[in-house]
């Protein structure tokens, strides 16, 4: 069973964010970055497939060369083989044009299995898997809480929907998403540290397609303000802040 | 400027509310900016077959096609814009018209910074995070909209569904209109009865959550973790207990209209963005204010 993972680098979830002088980017100076975290559930449920069925696992991102790094993480982990997508004009990608450069490049590769992160925390589209899908004519299953696969290429994959979930069953080929949950990512160890240090990482030019939305301003939301703390005996406060939930209409 | 709007038809024939949001964002919309308002009306089944049968709906593509941020819409909307070579906006929390475009918001870094969007495309798909818009909630006739278009059943679906599981009551998180969310302060998963307690006490439209401390130490499940790494709400009331109010926490439900919390640190950052703080400990505080919650409703 050959499975493919599409992985993003993305800003570390604890990093302090600054907005650049242009008003519209994030000031990458000195910025700390990871694997995007929903992505390693997916690289993850990839080993333990091949662990189940066989098979090779690759890891592809489209990304500039700081990318290796996110790459590099997953090598640790144990994936078998590293692809980055890239050319110049890729700067500046929206989610089309990315999703249209990852289905030409995933044209060249063979796989049973197609895993994505459920969104990347960066710009938390969701949107990729579900365009590749469309794009190679694959069946998409978003949000995977459970995924079974048997020996017969058909998957059961349990996703998440509001207030529930539900199992779809669908046959490989196929793409699934995950959500956190799924598994428990593993740690690198040490040797696979080494190992994926040296492990050549493919470099493949990116195919070119247009993109058309644009950030235009990037802001911090409105602060909030603190508000009235109350403090002392029990029933007090809890009187008086029922009394503030009533006044603002909330019960 | 035509803007067009997909809604999900359930088995059922119900729209659900974040397709009747999106409908009335789309009405707004047209309402102001002039132009054409469509319906298509999409069977839930469409979301595991081809989109084929959409190819003679979207030989003239509007400006812009409008869904909601669901599971759903989010699905549909990405694989229409891939279809039709469409440029996508995601998960937007305010749209407005400026002359020939719309300049959309979508929250990014988990709702740390907010993005200003627009697009140049001629066609664009964009998803609306429906529970910033609950003011556009649309409960009048479809029809009445523009025309309705019906996508037929899918002829073979690539996907089957073998079971759907929907907790009994349960509103979506992302939609609950009253949530209360417990942290690392409720000291195990036994105790997570007072937070539903206390969501019950708000009525049917409340949902409980947590934080990821008490999702991470296996109390909860992941689908109720509110946050960076979970959900993104904007209820009319979030109350917070025993969560300190870490940034990616934080980013999740800073957009709540009220916020309710209680913590035993008179210091703990939540304070800092809450309307009403409660320096107190919550397992005395909740149940009291559930039963001072649910008196005051019941008259």
């Amino acid at each position: 069973m050959n499975i493919v993972v599409c992985i993003k680098q993305v800003p570390d979830t604890a990093a302090r964010l600054r907005i650049d002088t242009s008003g519209a980017k994030l000031d990458i100076a000195d910025l700390q970055w990871v694997m995007n975290p929903y992505d390693e559930y997916a690289v993850e449920e990839a080993l333990q497939l091949k662990e189940k069925h066989g098979g090779t696992v690759t890891v592809i991102t489209v990304g500039p060369e700081r990318s290796n790094e996110a790459l590099r993480s997953a090598l640790a982990m144990g994936v078998d083989e590293a692809v980055r997508v890239w050319a110049d004009s890729c700067t500046g990608l929206d989610v089309s044009a990315t999703a249209r450069i990852l289905a030409d490049a995933l044209k060249t590769l063979s796989f049973d299995v197609l895993l994505f992160g459920r969104q990347a925390v960066d710009d938390g589209a969701a949107a990729v898997g579900a365009m590749i899908g469309e794009l190679l004519d694959l069946p998409c299953v978003a949000t995977v809480q459970k995924l079974e696969i048997d020996d017969h290429g058909v998957a059961v994959a349990q996703q998440e929907i509001e207030g529930g979930s539900r199992k779809i069953q669908v046959k490989l080929p196929a793409i699934f998403t995950a959500q956190k949950g799924l598994n428990t990512p593993r740690y690198a160890s040490l040797p696979g540290i080494m190992k994926a240090k040296k492990k050549e990482i493919a470099v493949v030019a990116a195919s070119t397609h247009e993109s058309h939305v644009s950030t235009t301003v990037l802001r911090t939301p409105p602060e909030r303000t603190a508000g009235e703390v109350l403090t002392g005996d029990v029933d007090t406060v809890v009187s008086a802040a029922v009394q503030r939930l009533r006044e603002k209409g909330l019960v | 400027m035509n803007i067009w709007v997909a809604i999900e038809k359930k088995n059922d024939g119900a729209l659900t509310r974040p397709s009747a949001v999106a409908a009335g964002i789309a009405k707004r919309l047209v309402a102001a900016a002039g132009g054409e308002l469509k319906v298509l009306k999409v069977p839930s089944s469409a979301l595991f077959s081809s989109l084929v049968q959409m190819d003679s709906f979207f030989a003239t593509p509007p400006g812009y096609l409008i869904l909601p941020h669901d599971s759903f819409g989010s699905q549909m909307g990405s694989r229409i814009a891939a279809r039709f070579n469409g440029a996508f906006v995601p998960d937007f929390t305010t749209v407005e018209a400026k002359g020939d475009s719309l300049v959309f918001t979508h929250p990014v870094y988990g709702g740390r910074l907010v993005a200003e969007m627009t697009s140049s495309a001629s066609f664009t798909v964009a998803t609306a995070r429906t529970s910033s818009f609950m003011d556009d909630l649309y409960t009048g006739d479809i029809a009445a909209l523009g025309a309705v278009a019906e996508l037929p059943e899918p002829a073979s679906t690539w996907g089957t569904v073998v079971d759907e599981q929907k907790a009994s009551g349960a509103v979506a998180l992302t939609e609950a209109e009253v949530i209360v969310s417990g942290g690392r302060g409720l000291g195990g998963p036994e105790k997570f009865s007072i937070i539903e307690e206390l969501a019950g006490a708000f009525g049917n439209a409340s949902a409980t959550g947590a934080s990821r401390a008490a999702v991470d130490a296996g109390w909860v499940p992941h689908a109720k973790q509110v946050g960076q790494t979970g959900k993104v709400v904007s209820p009319r009331l979030y109350v917070a207990c025993g969560i300190s109010g870490a940034p990616q926490h934080l980013a999740g439900m800073a957009t709540s209209r009220t916020i309710l919390a209680i913590n035993k640190d008179p210091n703990a950052p939540i304070f800092k963005v809450a309307d009403i703080g409660i320096v107190g400990d919550l397992f005395e505080v909740v149940p009291k204010l559930a039963e001072q919650i649910r008196k005051m409703r019941n008259g």
